[in-house]
């Protein structure tokens, strides 16, 4: 198993990896610019910049477990990792933890970004926005686990081209609703005067307020609805659990079926 | 036979030098993690830490220092991890998982039971919301298990997967118990001091009387982890009876003890949380003995 992982690991370090420096460096450059320019105006756009980071990294985390996966799609490969006697189960908890550990560098990588660039930025500022903004992260790295929940068994049993397709179809379905309603839909309480838009982009102005704000609803807000979110981390390890059982029942027969190429 | 040969020879031999291989491992270990603790933990074990990001890169540093100090020096040993130790084994160890839950949640009762019995405080269901609320109150408590697992495998990686093991070579079983939990308890020395973590800062001989008494609960937990970790062959048991311990039993006190006669007494409270720990503790360091 360790030398499944260090398999992965080596893949990784030479290639998707090579992005992260790329965009710490952009992103650490532009502070220093920002800091150097010295205007309280620029700082603004700070939660801007963060949340565009975090969004970027959480998306190449999003697609490397399936970028691996391709790498062994040749059936050779797979008869090849069952025939080391380390069976099914551990093969498959392998990718899992992989892709486990792949989400939770993504979240401690966005953590020291955002301690470094608050703590380049205006203190109480951070202050108020740092809980929100971790929040938000921990919210996003559920997401996509939820996400890869679904795709790596479709994965293991159609093969990574029909997995991706189908990745696609299932967030169309889920995404085409929503843009419908924003198309043609009563958007008044989004895009109005007082709308959520407008009031956001005030919040940007003074980003003490948007902490104080998410603070305030967050008290006033139902205690059902606490329940139910209380409730999505024990269901997302669930879900998590599942697809693992599942991935493991439909590896076998993955491979037998013509979802996956032949060595060249 | 110059020193370079005389050390290759020793290595090859696996004798002489292997002999002592342990202890040095035990001993830089002990320097690295508490180097870190405490340079890192007097500041990071504060009240502001929660606001101030750079205290808390601090207090991560300080909670992964046994992890930290293990990697080293594994690494630096050229000694790996075993599959077996860090990776949960579910199948067939099902009843060690169990009772890494249940050993807790024991302990945690038999807690509030003595500290009612002892200060009075009222062991009543309490909540002012009602039944709801206090099963909100639970819920919020059980998704910060899994903050409390992350932090918590610092310390499980350097204690059961490494501490334990090397000293129970050396010192037997019980010795790796009694020394293990000694050492381990003196680790918790910032948050102590600085906090007053379990036994209060207004404590009678504050701090070494909390310092002694963090040893024996740790002597005491730390059978109970040893037990699980051997059960399970793995550090995934002891790493849930942890989390358990720091989430679920502060749930189950905080919602039956009357927190307005619990004022004042955090060290009598304290006392009651280690002859739990002795009560629930001393019949697994016996079930261990037996195992061997």
């Amino acid at each position: 198993m360790r030398g499944l992982l260090y398999r992965d690991m080596k893949y990784i370090m030479h290639r998707p990896f090579l992005l992260l420096p790329y965009f710490t460096g952009m992103y650490l450059l532009l502070t220093v610019l920002l800091k150097l320019a010295g205007t309280d105006e620029t700082f603004k756009i700070y939660p801007v910049l963060v949340a565009m980071l975090g969004m970027v990294v959480f998306l190449i985390m999003q697609i490397i477990p399936g970028e691996i996966m391709k790498t062994e799609e040749k059936k050779e490969w797979k008869y090849y990792l069952i025939s080391t006697g380390l069976g099914v189960e551990k093969i498959v908890a392998e990718r899992y933890l992989m892709t486990f550990l792949l989400n939770f560098a993504a979240y401690v990588y966005v953590y020291l970004m955002m301690i470094i660039f608050y703590q380049l930025a205006d203190g109480s500022t951070a202050a108020s926005l740092f809980p929100l903004a971790n929040g938000v992260y921990l919210m996003i790295l559920g997401l996509n686990m939820m996400i890869q929940a679904f795709e790596l068994p479709l994965g293991y049993r159609f093969g990574c081209a029909q997995a991706d397709k189908m990745r696609i179809a299932l967030i169309l379905i889920l995404l085409l609703p929503v843009a419908a309603y924003f198309l043609f839909g009563d958007i008044e309480w989004f895009a109005g005067e007082n709308g959520f838009y407008y009031r956001y982009m005030e919040y940007l102005e003074h980003p003490e307020a948007l902490g104080k704000a998410a603070y305030s609803y967050m008290e006033n807000v139902s205690r059902v609805l606490v329940f139910i979110f209380t409730l999505i981390p024990h269901l997302l390890v669930l879900c998590y659990y599942l697809s693992y059982k599942v991935s493991c029942k439909v590896y076998l027969k993955g491979v037998k079926d013509n979802g996956f190429r032949e060595a060249a | 036979m110059d020193s370079v040969k005389r050390h290759e020879f020793m290595i090859a031999e696996g004798k002489g030098f292997g002999k002592y291989r342990d202890l040095i491992q035990i001993v830089l270990f002990i320097a690295i993690e508490y180097t870190l603790i405490l340079v890192f933990g007097p500041q990071s074990y504060s009240f502001e830490t929660g606001a101030d990001m750079k205290l808390q890169v601090f207090y991560h540093l300080a909670a992964f220092s046994p992890a930290i100090a293990c990697v080293i020096v594994r690494y630096a040993f050229g000694e790996g991890f075993k599959d077996d130790i860090l990776f949960p084994k579910f199948i067939g160890h099902g009843k060690a998982y169990l009772l890494s839950v249940a050993l807790p949640v024991i302990f945690g009762l038999v807690a509030c039971v003595l500290v009612t019995i002892v200060l009075g405080a009222g062991f009543t269901f309490k909540s002012e919301g009602g039944v709801f609320d206090a099963v909100l109150n639970n819920m919020l408590m059980s998704v910060s298990f899994y903050y409390a697992a992350f932090i918590l495998m610092g310390e499980e990686l350097g204690w059961r997967a490494f501490l334990y093991d090397k000293l129970e070579k050396h010192c037997g079983l019980h010795g790796a118990v009694i020394i293990g939990g000694i050492i381990w308890g003196v680790w918790h020395l910032p948050p102590l001091v600085c906090m007053g973590i379990n036994f209060g800062l207004d404590a009678p001989g504050f701090p070494v009387t909390n310092v002694v008494l963090m040893c024996i609960f740790c002597i005491s937990a730390g059978a109970m982890m040893q037990l699980l970790r051997k059960m399970s062959d793995s550090v995934i048991a002891p790493l849930i009876a942890h989390a358990v311990i720091d989430t679920v039993c502060n749930s189950l006190i905080s919602m039956f003890l009357n927190e307005e006669l619990l004022e004042g007494k955090q060290f009598a409270m304290g006392c009651c949380l280690v002859t739990a720990s002795m009560i629930v503790g001393i019949p697994c360091w016996i079930a261990m003995a037996k195992r061997k």
